[in-house]
């Protein structure tokens, strides 16, 4: 994106009400609270905080030690979304790991490797998946040893042809208030957006844009973000990149996303987070907060205008139609072979896989039900 | 603003325009006279730019898609209203992509599917004929082509489907007895697929199930000495959805209706050619799919 339209973004009057402690949004789901919990829990050592919220189809978690060392105790709040979490010390933080009031305002949780997608994905990629308060663990058999390869590249298959599937390298975002929002974004309630915070204004990408070109390179100032989507996996990350532009290889790995980047050609790992093949096998990108929602939730935040990325892509597609029919509902619907079928969960449940030192444990919606 | 439109992961749509040969398309099905021998020689081009998302065609397509096939048929009339025939094609494939660094071509090409086919006419006068068939079509094709980074190409760049499917087909001809020179023909065919456990990089894939019909009329003209036989006809096809590992893939299937008007020229009493295009006028398909723009089929036939 050009920087006169960034300038043009940055200045536009955004406000959300995690930016205003003072201000506390209609949402009309506030009440809606049995699907929503928070878990402390311990990983390789890792005190962790995750927050879970069927309803808002949202999955997040943060670490609970603070870059100075202090391990924060949280209790969840309820009325104050997208507060959700407060310390020991009175500090209320949001969904973005962000500490809106108390003493700690201004200061971040450190997120941690977090995937949020179908179940399968997280339990075919990783040689040691944990379910939260289950002792069961699965062991991947060993990847084939190739020293050109991060993973077994026996498992990689050619889906379609590098770019076929197209990267957005420019796109533009439109600026709505909060009721053109409504009667303009053609979205439904529950359809997904992935949230971005970038200072203090928020950044809305459409899953339903993403499914058909899976990345969004996207500059904000002197900083490039890779937003990516694997439809075939359903996970999203934000990654800060050095690269300028990164697009799809058309390969997949376990069915996941591999992208390359312009500069080097590298294979990369959209969940594992890591070049899997070329120059900088082994790297791994800086991964950001990212907060995936449903629509109803994203617009409830809005307070005055809303920065979103637009339908008009200069591609002409129909993204309100999902591109592969069933794919999402149909639980045995894989297309390329898996490293581990693990049938301890149906294959495309939503769950949060928390990474930490090679191992993951697992937490479903369910685990937060109150 | 420039439009552009994009793939996805499965926009397949080839069970009869790639991935294997366009077989019933292009299959003939005309009797051959008792111990006959008939060598059909045909060159088919498919070319596949339109892209289709509900029903309407995508303006500025990125992925380009071509097919050429030259395929032998040899028949044979096995008894009296008997024929036996063979058809085995050879498919050069591309497929282009407007990538962000610029245009990209990949290619392929290899032997497709052979089919082997037997047909009996059940009326047979100087007028009309009236025949039944149907055949085998082998996986013997090439299912697993790989690139140039040694990964297996995509479904679109493989000549065969690796699946042993069958055919059935029903066919009439008839001269009008309101004027001798000219003709009407039809045929349908009713199609049977099979999975494949060794197509592309799929565990199993097989190809949906499919209707075709032909009908078309000639009339003959004499020109220097030459008889012509321009043609037009309507050429439809009906296909159920492909599946991978049972599970249907969204992007195939459909309904295709095409105009057929073609001219033939008989160059000796044993040797004939003719040249055909198939010009789509309706297309109702499933989901997202990039589907044939025109189809040119160049035939040779020699009569031994």
């Amino acid at each position: 994106m050009k920087y006169s339209t960034f300038i043009l973004i940055l200045s536009l009057p955004l406000f959300f009400s995690c930016s205003h402690e003072d201000e506390t949004p209609s949402a009309p789901i506030n009440n809606v609270i049995s699907s929503a919990g928070i878990i402390e829990d311990e990983i390789n050592s890792t005190s962790v905080i995750i927050y879970g919220d069927e309803r808002r189809d949202i999955l997040i978690a943060f670490n609970r030690r603070l870059q100075d060392g202090t391990l924060l105790d949280f209790e969840m709040v309820i009325s104050k979304f997208p507060v959700v979490l407060v310390d020991q010390e009175g500090t209320e933080w949001d969904i973005f790991g962000n500490a809106i009031s108390g003493p700690r305002s201004g200061e971040s949780l450190i997120p941690l490797h977090a995937v949020k997608g179908f179940w399968f994905s997280l339990s075919s990629m990783y040689a040691e998946v944990t379910l939260f308060n289950e002792d069961s663990k699965s062991i991947l058999p060993s990847d084939g040893e190739d020293p050109e390869w991060l993973v077994n590249p026996e498992m990689v298959f050619r889906s379609t042809f590098k770019d076929a599937i197209r990267s957005l390298d420019n796109p533009t975002f439109q600026s709505f208030s909060k009721k053109d929002l409504i009667d303009n974004i053609d979205l439904s309630d529950e359809d997904l957006v992935i949230l971005n915070k970038i200072n203090d204004e928020i950044y809305i990408y459409p899953i339903n844009v993403l499914n058909w070109h899976e990345i969004v390179n996207h500059t904000v100032g002197n900083t490039t973000f890779t937003v990516s989507h694997c439809p075939l996996t359903a996970t999203s990350f934000i990654d800060r990149v050095t690269s300028e532009r990164f697009g799809v290889s058309g390969l997949l790995y376990n069915n996941n996303l591999v992208m390359y980047d312009q500069e080097t050609e590298t294979y990369w790992s959209q969940i594992l987070n890591k070049g899997i093949h070329g120059e900088l096998m082994g790297a791994s990108f800086d991964r950001t907060n990212i907060v995936e929602t449903n629509w109803e939730t994203a617009k409830s935040l809005v307070i005055e205008d809303a920065t979103i990325l637009s339908f008009e892509t200069g591609f002409d597609q129909d993204y309100s139609q999902y591109p592969y029919g069933d794919y999402r509902e149909n639980q045995d619907r894989i297309s390329y072979p898996l490293t581990f079928y693990d049938m301890r969960l149906p294959y495309k449940e939503i769950v949060l896989g928390i990474e930490v030192n090679g191992s993951v444990k697992v937490y479903r919606y369910e685990h937060f039900e109150q | 603003m420039l439009a552009l439109t994009v793939s996805i992961h499965y926009c397949y749509s080839q069970s009869c325009c790639t991935g294997g040969i366009p077989f019933t398309g292009s299959l003939s099905v005309n009797n051959v006279e008792s111990k006959s021998l008939q060598l059909e020689l045909r060159y088919d081009l498919n070319s596949l730019d339109d892209l289709i998302q509900n029903g309407e065609r995508l303006d500025n397509n990125i992925n380009f898609r071509s097919t050429h096939t030259v395929m032998l048929q040899v028949s044979y009339g096995l008894f009296k209203n008997f024929t036996i025939s063979a058809l085995t094609p050879y498919v050069w494939l591309n497929e282009e992509v407007t990538a962000f660094s610029g245009e990209q071509r990949y290619q392929s090409s290899g032997l497709g599917d052979l089919m082997i086919t037997g047909s009996y006419s059940i009326i047979n006068t100087n007028s009309t004929n009236i025949g039944l068939g149907g055949g085998i079509k082998l996986g013997n094709g090439k299912t697993k082509i790989e690139g140039s980074d040694g990964f297996v190409l995509p479904p679109t760049l493989q000549p065969g489907t690796g699946s042993t499917d069958y055919i059935l087909f029903a066919s009439f001809n008839h001269q009008l007895a309101i004027r001798k020179q000219a003709k009407v023909d039809g045929s349908v065919f009713r199609q049977f697929n099979t999975e494949s456990s060794s197509f592309a990089s799929f565990s199993s894939y097989k190809f949906g199930n499919s209707w075709q019909f032909f009908t078309t009329y000639y009339d003959q003209f004499l020109i220097g000495g030459l008889i012509f036989t321009p043609s037009f006809g309507l050429r439809g096809r009906v296909a159920d959805e492909d599946e991978i590992n049972s599970n249907l893939n969204n992007n195939t299937g459909g309904f295709w209706l095409s105009l057929t008007p073609g001219i033939g020229a008989d160059i000796t009493k044993k040797l004939a050619i003719s040249v055909n295009e198939n010009i789509p006028i309706y297309r109702s398909l499933n989901g997202f799919q990039l589907t044939t723009t025109h189809r040119l089929i160049l035939s040779l036939r020699y009569t031994l």
